[in-house]
């Protein structure tokens, strides 16, 4: 057993060993910078197990640094020249040793420095850019290196979240849910990852002029003020698509079912103001206004069970009535069909329908930096406060939730868009790059105050404020938390087949649950009735009757009016007033065998 | 109006004349605090079980998520957060982490190093801890050999424990011991023993205990309010009490069931309220005591600790419904109808089933009209209104 050696792993299997492992590497290192080992390799020493790992399989995240020798980085000025002069590509570069991949493992034996300036003759890399430390969606953040690394994240997750436009054929496709922003813009400020990408093709934000101050109370913990007037100009405004589908199934019977207009024959029939929107296909029309329930597909299907062949040999064929509708809280207009069948000649529509959602109390927005917020109130635009210019802001945010986040990156960002506004051009916020005192100064040279705040008056009374507000323009995302989606209620409806308790959940028109914990908060308060009301009254309330010998429960046979016991004779019956499930609880007492008998105390007359 | 209780009215006295108020504003601040004690009096009908509840319960679910941790520093572990709070509730019978915290008299130390010394000394030592039996099975020899590094670290004289040694082992198979020499001693069993006794009894000789009181693991030296105070691992009360140098009226267990064992219910009723209290409040969690107390009551009040579990307190409820509700359903519903159980419909959780309002707060009051008297009022009412 070799103890002295180092053990040599090729993709994690023990393949040799090596009495000298630095020159091993060294030489495998030399051999994979003139190309003569594929890029895509890493070897990695560790010097703690004395152990060389050699990777070449899938799965592994690399990422390009610059060689570094001697304290030099590889990319010389030449270099640069050939580059802008698009004399070489990027695979030039790897292919002569001036790039190269690292993974994970290689990267513990590597000292990369950020910065040209800070090489040492001990580095071994370099890095490209500072920006490279982010990630694509990240590095699209304008000064995100002077965030605090959670608001980074938050400010990058609702990347996922925002609205813009999904697809360059949006408009072709059948999306169950799919959010489009009516007048999305560019950002003022962007960065050179966003120039890459060209994620400004199709933007996902707008530029809103956000001034942070308080607002009567209606932005506090989070809330936003929205201006009504920039609603009315576009601000946040998006349509929301959903897609409903139906095809005509066949069943064993030879029964299918059909796209029709259903009328009175139809078991289930809605009435005529419901099926007004269908064509003589069964089919809504295009760009009719369909009301939250409405039918969008025409449908019934044959009846559940095989009627039995009546006397006279005629089987009326009762159809069920099964239309496709429009959801609860949600009605628009139909913006596409599509009519098509499998291969098994079934036919299938889906109807693609489209409502407006303008920006309302409820709705959620987001800047770059994770500043999200949910709108408190729509205010008129001749209530807003203005500045001395008459310039009126979109959004009013809470000054509360700046220091506590420290998201300095989005206080640049509003000076860079005004300085982008005043400019007349887009200004480049790449993380690590920019200068901030630039910004300030070039505000200054147009004449507003460097700190980006201005003077303020209140839009009711014309008063001046006393302290001067901090405005700009920033980008902000609508995001697709949209109340008009969330919003639920209930008074009486639908219930359980097997407790008659009423259901839970929005899509069942359900009720929130009085849960256990709920119901002892109220027996701490000693508050019995309302707790029995709750329990109760508005939940499995029933009225059965009971044999007061036997202390079974009685039937009560409506047809012949009349009330007995079903084992003795001996009672009288009573009503009494208990919960549904102490009924079933009393069924399946039974069922145990066990015999449980109710002695009457109070009774309902 | 309740009167003010005896302590809290000898307070008012000595606030007053800390404060020299005159008789009249003595009179008042009394009758002002009579009246908000009167307030925060619980209203009949409360169902104070169910706060006391609540109000550990809330703060307990905080004690699950933090857990603190010393690094490095010798201490004794006391359960701590979550699952000693559950211990105690649950009255278990035997505690997970019992410690003792042991006063001393004054005057009886009077060097640091005297004091540590003492406090090793209570450290229950068994033969297996400072040595190892090696076994000769050919010629039915087993001897003992000393772990040096243990007795030095234990501070023990080596001669000592040797003798102790060979005087305590005295076994029916051994036919011959030698006296100890410096490394061990040697004993020979009879030819015909079977390997297997030899076995037993070296198993049995490495639990004989040889010093300090039994069940204490390990004893730490610290220091509380500028006095020397050992915490011990391992608990026993009742040999404690016996040691001189100790003050025993203020030593301390953790273990609840010792307590109760060695000093009765109503100790082990307060020592539940101070375990409980104490762990929460070195967890940040302010409880009122009375909600505490509360819950120490029912778990002692019928002269045993009994914990809220289904074999405990709430398994013995009278009510065969809300057994049923707690816990194993079925095997509650069952010997309630094997036995012919009555339900009265007297707790919460019963009526609450059934679809009853229960019999707290609102619900615990009745008015009850009697149609008979109520037409004799009416004319009453009618006659007085026609007299005016």
């Amino acid at each position: 057993m070799p103890i002295n050696k180092s053990k040599i792993y090729i993709n994690g299997s023990l393949v040799g060993f090596h009495n000298n492992p630095l020159k091993l590497k060294q030489e495998l290192l030399k051999k994979r910078r003139k190309g003569e080992v594929d890029d895509q390799v890493n070897i990695a020493f560790n010097q703690e197990t004395n152990e060389i790992y050699i990777s070449t399989d899938s799965g592994r995240v690399q990422r390009p640094l610059i060689i570094v020798e001697n304290g030099k980085s590889k990319l010389s000025a030449d270099l640069v020249k050939d580059i802008k002069d698009q004399k070489i590509v990027w695979d030039d570069l790897v292919k002569d040793g001036v790039l190269e991949y690292l993974d994970a493992e290689e990267e513990e034996n590597a000292l990369v420095a950020l910065d040209e300036k800070e090489l040492t003759p001990d580095h071994t890399h370099l890095e490209i850019s500072g920006t490279a430390i982010f990630s694509v969606i990240s590095s699209m953040i304008p000064f995100i290196n002077h965030n605090m690394a959670g608001k980074a994240i938050h400010g990058a997750k609702v990347f996922k979240q925002g609205v813009g436009i999904p697809s360059a054929n949006y408009r072709n496709r059948f999306d169950t849910e799919m959010h489009v922003l009516y007048y999305p813009q560019r950002t003022l400020v962007t960065t050179r990852t966003e120039e890459m990408i060209q994620s400004y093709r199709r933007p996902m934000s707008q530029n809103a002029v956000v001034a942070i101050m308080p607002f009567k109370g209606y932005n506090m913990t989070d809330a936003l003020i929205i201006n009504k007037g920039a609603i009315e100009r576009g601000v946040g405004r998006s349509s929301y698509y959903r897609t409903y589908s139906a095809q005509e199934n066949r069943y064993p019977s030879g029964q299918a079912d059909e796209f029709i207009v259903p009328d009175e024959t139809i078991v289930g029939y809605r009435g005529d103001e419901v099926y007004k929107n269908l064509g003589a296909d069964g089919i809504a029309n295009v760009e009719s206004y369909v009301e939250e329930g409405g039918v969008v597909i025409g449908m019934s299907s044959p009846p559940r069970f095989v009627e039995e062949i009546s006397e006279y040999g005629v089987v009326s064929e009762e159809r069920r009535e099964s239309s496709v509708t429009s959801r609860r809280h949600l009605k628009g207009y139909i913006d596409k069909v599509m009519l098509t069948q499998t291969v098994g000649g079934v036919k299938i529509c889906k109807i693609k329908v489209r409502s407006d959602f303008i920006p309302q109390t409820g709705d959620k927005f987001c800047s770059n930096h994770g500043q999200k917020g949910v709108i408190g109130a729509v205010i008129n635009e001749e209530d807003m406060p203005f500045t001395s210019n008459g310039m009126k802001p979109d959004f009013l945010l809470n000054p509360h939730s700046i220091p506590s986040r420290m998201t300095i990156g989005h206080l640049l960002e509003t000076i860079g868009g005004k300085v982008a506004s005043l400019k007349g051009e887009i200004i480049d916020g790449t993380p690590f790059y920019i200068d901030k005192d630039n910004l300030l100064e070039t505000l200054k040279a147009y004449g507003f105050r460097e700190d980006g705040k201005e003077t303020f008056y209140d839009g009711t009374t014309g008063e001046k404020m006393e302290m001067p507000i901090f405005v700009g323009p920033v980008s902000f995302k609508r995001l697709y938390h949209v109340v008009t989606n969330k919003i639920q209620s209930r008074d009486t409806g639908s219930i359980q087949l097997l407790t008659r308790q009423p259901t839970e959940g929005k899509e069942k028109g359900g009720g929130l649950r009085f849960g256990e914990m709920e119901g002892d908060a109220l027996i701490g308060h000693g508050s019995a009735m309302l707790l029995h009301e709750k329990l109760i009254d508005s939940a499995d309330e029933l009225e059965v009757h009971v044999c007061s010998d036997c202390g079974m429960i009685a039937i009560d046979d409506k047809i012949r009016n009349r009330k007995y016991c079903p084992i003795c004779t001996n009672g009288t019956i009573e009503k009494i007033k208990i919960s549904y499930g102490f009924k079933l609880l009393l069924d399946e007492l039974k069922a145990l065998g066990v015999y449980p008998k109710l002695e009457i105390g109070d009774k309902i007359n | 109006m309740r009167e003010l209780p005896k302590l809290v009215l000898e307070r008012i006295e000595n606030y007053s004349k800390k404060k020299s108020f005159s008789d009249a504003k003595q009179k008042k601040l009394v009758e002002i605090v009579t009246r908000k004690y009167n307030d925060s009096l619980v209203t009949p009908g409360d169902a104070m079980g169910l706060i006391a509840a609540q109000s550990i319960g809330e703060p307990g679910t905080q004690l699950t998520l933090r857990t603190k941790h010393y690094a490095g520093s010798l201490e004794v572990s006391v359960g701590q957060g979550i699952q000693r709070v559950i211990e105690i509730v649950d009255g278990r019978l035997s505690s997970k982490f019992p410690s003792m915290k042991l006063y001393l008299k004054k005057d009886v130390f009077n060097t640091d190093k005297k004091i540590n010394k003492f406090a090793k000394s209570l450290i229950d030592i068994k033969v297996g801890a400072i040595g190892e039996f090696q076994e000769d099975f050919l010629n039915r020899t087993v001897s003992f050999v000393l772990d040096h590094e243990k007795i030095n670290e234990l501070d023990i004289d080596k001669e000592e424990v040797m003798t102790l040694i060979y005087d305590k082992i005295i076994d029916v198979y051994v036919s011959k011991r030698f006296t100890p020499n410096k490394n061990g001693i040697n004993f020979t069993f009879d030819k015909d023993t079977p390997l297997f006794n030899i076995r037993k009894a070296i198993i049995k000789w490495n639990k004989i205990p040889l010093f300090g009181i039994k069940n204490i693991e390990l004893t730490v030296v610290s220091e509380e309010n500028g006095e020397k105070v050992i915490i011990t691992k391992g608990s026993n009360l009742s040999e404690i009490l016996k040691v001189e140098e100790l003050d025993t009226q203020r030593s301390y267990t953790n273990d609840i069931l010792e307590v109760n064992k060695v000093f009765g219910i109503e100790a082990a009723r307060e020592s539940i309220i101070r375990e409980l209290y104490n762990t929460f409040d070195s967890n940040g969690i302010d409880i009122n005591k009375r909600h505490i107390a509360i819950l120490a009551d029912l778990m002692c009040f019928n002269g045993k600790v009994k914990g809220i579990v289904r074999t405990g307190i709430t398994g013995e409820k009278s009510s065969p419904f809300a057994r049923a509700s707690f816990e194993e359903t079925v095997k509650h519903i069952l010997s309630a109808a094997f036995d012919g159980e009555r339900e009265n419909f007297k707790g919460i959780i019963e009526n609450l089933i059934v679809g009853q309002p229960i019999l707290a707060g609102t619900g615990r009051v009745k008015l009850t009209l009697d149609p008979k008297n109520l037409k004799k009022m009416i004319k009453k009412q009618e006659s007085l209104i026609e007299d005016k």
